[in-house]
């Protein structure tokens, strides 16, 4: 999720509004509202595999590890192998680290790479870019800054820029090899995403709902830098449903590719003016949709709006996830992905159709904003926000993040906080309570399989593992280690520093590490919670312990 | 490091300071910055951009974002309630954003229009004497 729009949860903010339906989503096969056109590690899903080469792990984006020595039985032996720092006065991390061979790619918030040897912590290199930081003062007016990671291929990595540009380093060295401007900074555009690569191309959106930025995703020739072909999520301002100055349909996380059915898959955000439905009628689409479009050509194959005309902020920006499935005795492709709007989806991936109904993970109660404040849950902030999803082929669940927050909304019909086209406040009540869930949903029944209710928002996501273990991190800066089978909480370790991202897991010779990036999520960048500070802490069995956090409930 | 300029109001002395720095014509927009002194951390120089913060509606508020460049790291922080008294204008520093933690202060003497000089301190970068000349009244490129 936006880091903006996180950070706005903790300030005492004001709010605004219009009438318009609501509703839920819906999905057809459909062209692109606009193409102009022009192909890594190609993993199966939950390869047997020591690296995390992709955002993912593998291109099923299932954020589950083949790796078994650390298990139900000896979680309990889990200790600090190393722990490094990421730089001087660094307070958000949001970036989710690859591995290859023995080294950890991560980056920063303020757009650094870095190399980390993934047995000591020790950093070989660093690749600090010029970038222009000042547009900052426009996301939401609080200068947030982050970066959710580098993608790899063929000796290369690649990275987005605050300022939009995407460029390309060495593996190697960290040298820059080339770099492109994907967008202008002027339009209020900018980037906190991870780029994906597949197949000599680098998949790239655009970040900036809230000021009215016309959403895209485009792909980039991995050895030029050069523009091969974009797909507008939303038409061009002043015609069909955007008003002027409106726009929306921008992309926080990377797609995920199927290279069977050569499909990119993107989640995109909210329409704007964000708060005012009555200036862009009808469905908005494709707002708060899942999209399927062909990796060569950008041609959309199919859409799932999972908020139709959106009045709340509820993006489809936590990446998506693929799998396989049976159901009533038939095989299927599947899809899911959690929306801000506090609903699970499992779709059929050929489709986009619903496997099952929408499944709920945080209390939803909300209507349409006006212009006296109405306390809407999931809040702008809550529901899942960019969390990523894991899913355990083992048990054939998903492993869901939630924020429980509701909000004020008001509209005003004015900008919020810098953001031009948020038309309105949002105010977090004082007496609320900030919690979140971690839920397992079984993507053959579309059934809560267990759920607990956590103590703080979870915002950075889940990583399951063949050991039977699911592993997720809170804002308090506790690292939780689940049975994926019951949610046994089997393990726990106090980082102290709160989590916007969750584990990788690798091995180098025979020795298996749960790599933490951890210094917080925009959600976190407050005096309100404990200490600050950016690092990577790696655990290996038999590591140094840690103290523990709180007993959970449910 | 940080306990060096965290005495700001002896800037001030011999009269209460004023919220702000001043007209905003005479101090929003771009800064170039030299480094005088680099600190612990070796900054080699920066960018500063001055702008209105929008804190809620009717709330709206000086601030700076601040970038900072050693030899391997962009650092960025952010100048909060801003405050000058006669040439002299100072600010707290905030890390992560403008609703992080304070990691340091900002105590600076207006030389002449859009020509500041100043102690900065923040948590990891120590204490550093800049040179900040505006080049652009724009906030924005």
């Amino acid at each position: 999720m936006k880091p903006k729009a996180l950070l706005l949860a903790l300030a005492v903010l004001a709010a605004a509004v219009v009438l318009a339906a609501c509703g839920g989503g819906g999905s057809s096969s459909g062209e692109g509202s606009s193409a102009s056109t022009a192909n890594g590690p190609n993993a199966a899903s939950a390869p047997e595999i020591e690296d995390w080469p992709v955002f993912g792990r593998d291109r099923d984006n299932t954020r589950f590890a083949t790796q078994d020595e650390i298990d139900t039985d000896n979680v309990d032996e889990l200790g600090e192998a190393w722990s490094t720092g990421l730089g001087p006065d660094q307070y958000l991390m949001e970036s989710f680290p690859l591995v290859i061979g023995e080294n950890v790619y991560v980056t920063t918030s303020t757009d650094e790479v870095m190399q980390i040897n993934g047995k000591t912590g020790h950093i070989n290199w660093t690749y600090t870019p010029e970038v222009d930081f000042s547009q900052s003062t426009g996301v939401g007016g609080y200068g947030i800054t982050v970066n959710r990671g580098v993608a790899a291929e063929d000796g290369k990595l690649f990275v987005l820029t605050f300022d939009n540009k995407l460029q390309a380093i060495s593996q190697k060295t960290g040298e820059r090899l080339w770099s492109s401007q994907v967008e202008d900074p002027a339009t209020g555009a900018y980037e906190s995403m991870a780029p994906t690569a597949y197949d000599g191309k680098v998949y790239v959106g655009v970040s900036g709902s809230e000021d009215g930025v016309r959403g895209k995703l485009s792909a980039y020739d991995a050895k030029t830098g050069k523009e091969l072909w974009t797909f507008y999520t939303v038409p061009k301002a002043g015609t069909k449903w955007v008003p002027k100055g409106g726009g929306g349909g921008t992309i926080y996380m990377p797609p995920t590719v199927d290279p069977a059915t050569n499909t990119v898959y993107v989640g995109t955000g909210n329409p704007a003016p964000v708060l005012v439905g009555a200036k862009r009628p009808g469905k908005n689409l494709y707002t708060d949709s899942i999209l399927a479009l062909d990796a060569d050509t950008g041609k959309l194959k199919w859409y799932h709006q999972e908020q139709a005309h959106d009045l709340w902020d509820y993006d489809a920006e936590s990446p998506v996830v693929l799998f396989n499935v049976e159901i009533n005795g038939e095989k299927k492709r599947g899809l899911a992905e959690a929306g801000k709007n506090g609903l699970l989806f499992l779709l059929d991936a050929e489709t986009g159709e619903d496997l099952f109904p929408p499944v709920g993970f945080v209390k939803r109660d909300h209507k349409p904003p006006t212009t006296k404040p109405t306390l809407e849950c999931p809040g702008a902030v809550g529901g899942s926000q960019y969390s990523p999803l894991a899913y355990s082929p083992e048990t054939q669940a998903v492993y869901v993040s939630g924020i429980e927050l509701c909000m004020y909304l008001r509209v005003t019909y004015e900008n919020h906080n810098g953001e031009k086209q948020f038309a309105g406040d949002r105010v977090v009540p004082k007496d609320t309570e900030k919690t979140g869930t971690f839920t397992a949903v079984g993507v053959n029944t579309g059934k809560v399989l267990w759920k607990h209710d956590m103590p703080t928002p979870m915002d950075g996501g889940a990583t399951a593992s063949a050991g039977g273990l699911v592993f997720t991190g809170d804002q308090q800066g506790i690292l939780y280690a689940f049975d994926a089978a019951d949610g046994d909480d089997l393990w726990q370790a106090n980082l102290k520093l709160a989590f916007g991202t969750a584990p990788v897991i690798y091995s180098i010779d025979g020795t298996q590490y749960v790599l933490a990036t951890v210094g917080g999520a925009a959600l976190t960048a407050s005096e309100e919670l404990g200490e600050i500070g950016a690092r990577v802490i790696a655990f290996k069995l038999g590591g140094k312990k840690l103290p523990t956090g709180p007993e959970l409930k449910g | 490091m940080l306990l060096s300029l965290s005495c700001a109001s002896l800037a001030f002395a011999g009269g209460k300071a004023k919220s702000g720095w001043g007209p905003q014509a005479s101090y929003i927009g771009r800064y170039h910055v030299k480094v005088l002194k680099g600190g612990e951390s070796g900054v080699r120089g920066g960018e500063l951009t001055m702008f209105i913060q929008e804190e809620f509606p009717g709330s709206e508020e000086p601030a700076g974002i601040l970038k900072l460049r050693t030899k391997t790291n962009n650092d960025v922080v952010y100048l909060k309630e801003l405050e000058h008294r006669g040439d002299a204008r100072t600010a707290i520093v905030k890390g992560g954003s403008f609703l992080g933690p304070t990691i340091g202060r900002f105590v600076g003497n207006l030389h002449a229009p859009g020509k500041l000089v100043a102690g900065v301190s923040t948590r990891s970068l120590g204490s550093m004497k800049l040179s900040f000349t505006r080049y652009s009244r724009e906030p924005t490129p």
